[in-house]
């Protein structure tokens, strides 16, 4: 496997600056500001450079090996997820919707896709990010042959997880990123193995290996969207979580449309789902978890609500007990 | 073959379930008398863990560049040099076979090779000391627990996966790290490995 990358010329030239803000920022004993130019950066390399690599995704003691490929042109930006291990699980997306394949379930889901906040506004103000973290730099690594910058952003409490990332110094691609608990263990990680970025890529790495044939498909339509019922609601949040999004719309075939509600401290974030309980549907009641996203559940009358978050159980917790029908 | 060539392939074995009990008794004598075998055990059971899919624990700052060589390494150690009168076309197809290779063999037998080890001497944990990340895969837990919500129910389950989905797409972390995030999603509906 080689550790390479290639670089536009464009790159080059922005290399040098790069390293020459670096001295410039160790002279000056690197800082937060530095830290958050460096995440805007790295927000806007991933979202505008053209790149291939391979990486470990480790969770809940598991590792997947992931070949991820993207691409942003005129007609916009396309990404793909494969899986190389097991099953060929992939992840398609592109500016208007999002396609899973899952041979394990031989399903198909076709969503929406989000427009992706522009950048470089996509890191929050200071004030709002050093109310809830801690942004340290802490020097220099070497991962998958490449120079990074690695940044730490701490919680100021144990309502979300700590992350430490790696940015290449050349790039300002992500190249490793960790998500940790209270205790400073990781619940999480990514880092690529071997990672290129490319003037151009083809279009045809960005088609599934699998048709889905025989497959259940799962495509949201334009017009499901309902009106939300405002009788619910989240009577209180841990500190920071301000409400982003709400929504109502069928996920599953048959129901009847589910409540969607998501808060965000600016780098954590939290979704609120509420929907009517079917006769004879599974109760989810208490906390349920996969690698770093936790789950927790609450039945109220006859609705299931169910928190999910990458964060930790506590908050997740929290807010499933706050919500409330209120009319 | 030269001595660390050998070496690699005395371990490839031990981890493989290949070895009989005298050259495996003598592999484990060598394993406690010298840390740096440990550590190159330790990377033959990390590189089989990333190309199976199973649990390693935390990645230390040289995994990646670990991972990389040792895939390479694997590839070699896989693929013996050919004997001068082997004919020709053999080579050119056993080549492309050796990532199935690995891949079959080193599901169950990279654990038993494990377990030979976690028998022989008392503390396993001993083993990977002065490494700077530790990864044994352990038999026990070589299912599929962290891929697969820990609900039985498989209602339940596509339910959570369709709120993850949901989710996904508004998460924060997606406007910073592009697609990475979305590794959450692929990473479960894995079916589980024996």
């Amino acid at each position: 496997m080689a550790n390479s990358i290639n670089k536009p010329r464009g790159l080059r030239i922005r290399a040098v600056i790069g390293a020459a803000l670096t001295l410039v920022s160790v002279c000056a004993s690197a800082g937060v500001d530095d830290a958050r130019q460096w995440l805007d950066r790295m927000s806007t390399a991933m979202q505008s450079l053209n790149y291939q690599g391979t990486f470990v995704y480790l969770h809940g003691g598991e590792i997947e090996t992931m070949r991820i490929v993207h691409s942003r042109d005129e007609s916009g930006e396309r990404e793909r997820l494969l899986s190389l291990n097991g099953e060929a699980r992939e992840v398609i997306r592109d500016d208007n919707s999002v396609t899973c394949i899952w041979p394990g379930t031989r399903a198909v889901t076709v969503s929406k896709a989000r427009p992706r906040t522009p950048f470089p506004a996509t890191i929050p103000g200071p004030e709002r990010l050093e109310a809830h973290y801690r942004i340290v730099t802490q020097g220099e690594a070497r991962i998958a042959g490449m120079l990074a910058r690695v940044i730490a952003i701490q919680p100021r409490d144990e309502f979300r997880y700590g992350y430490r990332i790696w940015l290449d110094r050349e790039t300002d691609l992500l190249l490793r990123s960790d998500l940790l608990d209270d205790a400073g263990l990781p619940v999480e990680q990514v880092m690529f193995t071997e990672l290129q970025v490319l003037d151009h890529i083809p279009a045809e790495r960005f088609e599934p290996i699998l048709t889905g044939t025989g497959y259940t498909w799962t495509t949201e339509d334009e017009n499901s969207a309902m009106i939300p019922d405002p009788m619910w609601k989240v009577q209180s949040l841990p500190p920071g979580y301000s409400m982003t999004k709400r929504d109502k719309k069928p996920m599953m075939p048959d129901d009847n449309g589910v409540e969607h509600m998501v808060y965000t401290d600016g780098l954590a974030t939290v979704s609120v789902f509420i929907e009517p309980l079917g006769d004879g549907q599974e109760r989810l009641e208490g906390a349920s978890r996969m690698g770093a996203v936790n789950v927790f559940g609450a039945v109220d009358r006859d609705y299931q609500i169910t928190v999910v978050g990458e964060v930790p159980a506590a908050t997740v917790q929290y807010i499933a007990q706050a919500v409330v029908y209120n009319p | 073959m030269n001595n660390d060539a050998r070496v690699n392939e005395s371990l490839s074995a031990l981890a493989d379930g290949e070895c009989d009990e005298l050259e495996r008794a003598r592999i484990l004598k060598s394993l406690r008398g010298s840390a740096a075998l440990r550590k190159r055990w330790e990377y033959i059971h990390t590189v089989r863990a990333v190309m199976r899919g199973t649990r390693s624990d935390y990645l230390g700052n040289d995994f990646a560049d670990d991972v990389s060589r040792l895939i390479d390494d694997e590839a070699h150690m896989l693929v013996p040099e050919q004997p001068d009168d082997g004919p020709r076309t053999r080579r050119n197809w056993r080549r492309p076979v050796a990532g199935l290779a690995i891949a079959a063999s080193v599901a169950a037998l990279s654990i038993f090779g494990l377990q030979t080890l976690q028998n022989e001497t008392p503390d396993a944990r001993q083993v990977v000391d002065g490494s700077t990340w530790i990864a044994p895969p352990r038999a026990q837990t070589a299912g599929a627990s962290g891929t697969r919500w820990n609900v039985q129910r498989v209602e339940l389950e596509q339910r959570l996966n369709n709120y993850l989905l949901n989710h996904m797409e508004y998460a924060t972390m997606g406007d910073m790290q592009g697609m990475l995030p979305y590794s959450r999603l692929a990473g479960y509906d894995r079916v589980p490995t024996q």
